[in-house]
């Protein structure tokens, strides 16, 4: 990891410091925790009166009020949650690209995800997806001392998500960060890595080019995963096609991850790298500002 | 095969040059790193099947892009149809005297050959029928040649003339081969000053002081040979000259010569020569233009003719015999002769055996008046005007060719064939005659004496000029003969008719006439004032092209031999270019 990417880091670490993760209202029925959820719980901590409705427990009825109001009242308690963060990261060669700060903003994205999950409470677990997933040990590593932080794995990394699926906190939020350029049904990942989970976020981190590649005359394409070649003459029509097919792939991701109750997240990795506020993150509320 | 008038077109084939560039570099492919190749799916299908069209498509392009430049380049280059009749027609007139071979290698010769490489027959547009200008114009060859044979045939011209008729070269020219041909006359002279004909004159030549041997000869006097030796000096300066007259094959000197020659001047040399057998050379030591400083002299006394004189009247006979031995060509026998004189013919003389026939009269008459003489006759040539009373037999009746005739009577005739039998028959009465005492009688004899001698095997003398017609009488075994040089090869074939054989050779030397078993020793000197004579050699520029434009303007244009093709391909490349836009588009 070079001087750049420590720097990215520190200063990743240092954003995430503004924001917060979220906490879920699916955390709902998890029994204990150390912090309050958002919903009403078996906590001490009392939150809100409100008339009984049948299915109330009826070791919550406060007859104080009952005797004073004549109505048959219940005491609300906040809930007590123990919100765990799995925060998967997509290692392969793609990530990597010639050209591209994706890996830098991969890594610094985790960072600031991770800052922000302890600023919620969260405990967090992260995993780097190549051949398998692999658990980064021990948990509270800094991202700029993880062992193997390297993206360079040539394969499908979306074949590993299925076939060598991580053991996955039940009930934790769950985020996956990928440029998700597999040829693979984004169902089977999301339905693997769904199950059982408060909420799973798919980020897709892209480059520039990534979006809207600069291509023109005759170029010589590498592909960084698989090294396959092909010459081709860039013309605009060439470049339709590309945006096309990405435009339909992104799409195509989006749907999937409605059906699964994912939320999908763009990400620019050099957008990202400029301000490090993850906007997209913000937007549909998944990280929070934390107010001073 | 097309020619081209105007050949700075092919600058323009640079333009595939720069063709090729701009290909190259569009063609030139940058590498690019993508995350992935999945979005560019079906370009790849595409290019899977289209990669080899776009990889064949974009060369073949390319390529017909170039074919059309070149095509457009070689029709704008002017070509012209080069074929069959409408070649044109050239005629080169060779200069073949020796003053063309001097100072070689740097010789009007070689300038001349080398200009002919270069102007001409590296010139595929042209049809050349080269004559050599020699004592007679030869053609070189055949006529009508294309380059690459003339280029052959001209090594044939050795310029070894003893001079060169241009003028009758043209002559030729002008009589024999059509008026189309464009003609050139290559020399080393320039042309003279009234010249106004249409033929091109290239010069080739520069002035050069020249000394040389002018005039030779020898002849027979009693017992000894005289000779005559005349030096020229050709240059405008003073000269001094260093020359000697030797006996050939010994080196002897007779004669010795070191003196100032005045500008244009010359000097005569007589001397005697007692030894008449021996061959004389003369020779010029101090001269570096080597063609004319030598002449050779050979002995010059051929057998006397045999006569036999057999007439019946002393009188007539003693005429005959003292004009017989005056003429000092003749010895008398009394058989077995070349000459009989007689008065009374043989019906079947023997093989070669003249007879000069006298009648005698049976009648006399007197005549005066005008006598018809044929002075075209070897008999008759050099006859002085007739002064003399003439008594006739006009009775006289003989068949014969008259050479001599007085009132529709025949005086002198002859018949038969001098190389078989000839009878000469002469009508005179001497007694009443004084023919016999004036200039005429003499001469009559000495003529026929020396025809009778010229058709004794040999050739008529020994000495001849260079470019002279060497007639030879040939044994009567003999159909053939050759003539041979010093050396012993063969230089000339003769012509052989009726026992004549006919050379014309004109390089001065020694040679040597073979017939059969018989073979006798000849020279052949130059001795042409006219060649050695260089100081109106001239050097003329020679244009890169002397031939007229509207010459080559007549060729056919032939453009559309390549502006059609390249229609055709700019349409093929418009199908293509079209073709792979909307392969383009379809994606």
């Amino acid at each position: 990891m070079d001087e750049r990417h420590r720097k990215s880091l520190d200063a990743a670490e240092l954003a995430g410091q503004k924001f917060y993760l979220n906490v879920s209202s699916r955390f709902s029925g998890m029994q204990g925790g150390n912090r309050f959820g958002r919903n009403t719980g078996n906590s001490l901590e009392f939150l809100d009166h409100r008339e009984y409705q049948p299915g109330d427990d009826i070791r919550h009825i406060d007859w104080n009020a009952m005797a004073r109001s004549d109505r048959l009242t219940v005491k609300l308690y906040r809930e007590e949650v123990a919100p765990h963060l799995d925060l998967l990261l997509d290692t392969s060669a793609s990530m990597a690209l010639e050209n591209s700060r994706k890996a830098e903003g991969l890594f610094a994205l985790a960072a600031l995800l991770r800052i922000a999950a302890v600023n919620a409470g969260y405990t967090v677990s992260s995993w780097l997806a190549g051949d398998r997933c692999r658990r980064v040990e021990p948990a509270a590593l800094p991202v700029c001392e993880w062992p193997d932080a390297e993206c360079n794995y040539p394969g499908n990394v979306g074949q590993t998500l299925v076939s060598f699926p991580p053991a996955l906190r039940t009930s934790g939020v769950r985020v996956l960060i990928s440029d998700l350029f597999w040829n693979q049904e984004p169902q089977a990942v999301l339905r693997q890595l769904s199950e059982n989970a408060a909420l799973l976020v798919v980020v897709q981190l892209l480059a520039g080019h990534d979006i809207d590649p600069e291509l023109a005359g005759n170029v010589r394409l590498v592909d960084s995963e698989t090294g396959e070649t092909v010459e081709l003459v860039a013309e605009e029509a060439l470049l339709r096609e590309y945006r096309s097919n990405f435009t339909r792939h992104q799409e195509d991701w989006k749907k999937s991850c409605t059906r699964a109750g994912a939320v999908f997240c763009q990400c620019v990795a050099e957008n990202f790298l400029h301000d490090f506020v993850p906007a997209e993150l913000l937007r549909n509320e998944i990280l929070m500002t934390r107010s001073r | 095969m097309p020619f081209f008038m105007s050949p700075a077109a092919f600058w323009g084939l640079l333009t595939t040059l720069v063709l090729a560039g701009i290909y190259f570099f569009r063609r030139r492919s940058r590498t690019i790193q993508v995350s992935s190749l999945m979005f560019f799916g079906r370009a790849k299908q595409a290019a899977e099947g289209g990669r080899r069209l776009t990889r064949l498509q974009a060369p073949l392009i390319m390529f017909i892009e170039i074919v059309i430049l070149v095509l457009l380049v070689l029709a704008a280059a002017n070509p012209r149809s080069i074929s069959g009749e409408k070649l044109i027609p050239v005629t080169l007139i060779l200069d073949d005297s020796l003053s063309m071979a001097v100072n070689e290698p740097e010789s009007p010769r070689a300038k001349a050959l080398a200009c002919l490489e270069k102007v001409f027959f590296s010139r595929p547009a042209f049809r050349f029928t080269l004559i050599k200008a020699g004592v007679q114009p030869e053609v070189l060859g055949r006529q009508d040649m294309p380059g690459n044979e003339a280029a052959m045939m001209v090594g044939n011209w050795r310029c070894n003339s003893a001079s060169a008729d241009i003028f009758k070269a043209l002559r030729y020219v002008a009589e024999s081969l059509s008026a189309e041909s464009h003609t050139f006359v290559l020399t080393d002279h320039q042309a003279l000053s009234d010249y106004s004909g249409k033929a091109g004159w290239l010069a080739f030549g520069k002035p050069v002081a020249n000394l040389a041997v002018t005039a030779v000869s020898r002849y027979a006097l009693g017992t000894v040979d005289r000779c005559f030796v005349e030096f020229s000096n050709f240059a405008s300066q003073p000269a001094s000259i260093d020359a000697e007259v030797l006996i050939a094959g010994r080196g002897e000197p007779i004669e010795r010569l070191a003196e100032m020659l005045p500008p244009k001047g010359t000097i005569r040399r007589r001397f005697v020569l007692k030894d008449v057998t021996a061959p004389v050379q003369v020779r010029i030591n101090n001269d570096p233009v080597a063609f004319d400083n030598s002449a050779w002299l050979l002995p010059v006394r051929p057998d006397p003719v045999e006569v036999e004189i057999s007439l019946r009247s002393a009188y007539l006979k003693s005429l005959v015999e003292k004009a017989v031995m005056a003429a000092g060509l003749a010895k008398l026998v009394a058989t077995s002769a070349q000459l009989l004189i007689t008065d009374a013919k043989l019906l079947a003389p023997a093989e070669r055996l003249w007879q000069l026939y006298l009648p005698v009269a049976s009648q006399t008459a007197a005549f005066s008046g005008v006598v018809a003489v044929d002075k075209e006759h070897p008999l008759t040539a050099g006859m002085p005007a007739l002064k003399a009373a003439w008594a006739i037999d006009p009775g006289f009746a003989t068949a014969g060719i008259p050479l001599m005739t007085a009132a529709a009577i025949p005086l002198l005739t002859v018949r038969g064939e001098p190389s078989q039998q000839l009878l000469v028959s002469l009508n005179l009465v001497p007694e009443y005659s004084d023919l016999q005492k004036s200039p005429i009688w003499p001469v009559l004899f000495w003529n026929l004496l020396n025809w009778r001698q010229q058709h004794n095997p040999g050739p008529v003398t020994a000495n001849f000029r260079s470019g002279a017609v060497i007639t030879c009488s040939l044994p009567p075994e003999a159909t053939s003969a050759a003539l041979y040089d010093q050396a012993g090869r063969k230089v000339e074939d003769a012509t052989v008719w009726r026992h004549q054989a006919v050379f014309q050779t004109s390089r001065a030397g020694i040679y040597e006439i073979k017939a059969a078993d018989a073979s006798w020793p000849l020279a052949i000197n130059l001795c042409s004032a006219a060649e050695s004579d260089m100081t109106r050699a001239g050097w003329s520029p020679v244009p890169a092209m002397p031939l007229p434009g509207d010459a080559m303007q007549k060729l056919a244009d032939v453009r559309w031999w390549f502006i059609l093709p390249a229609l055709c391909l700019m349409a093929l490349h418009q199908w293509l270019a079209t073709r792979r836009r909307a392969a383009d588009a379809s994606f």
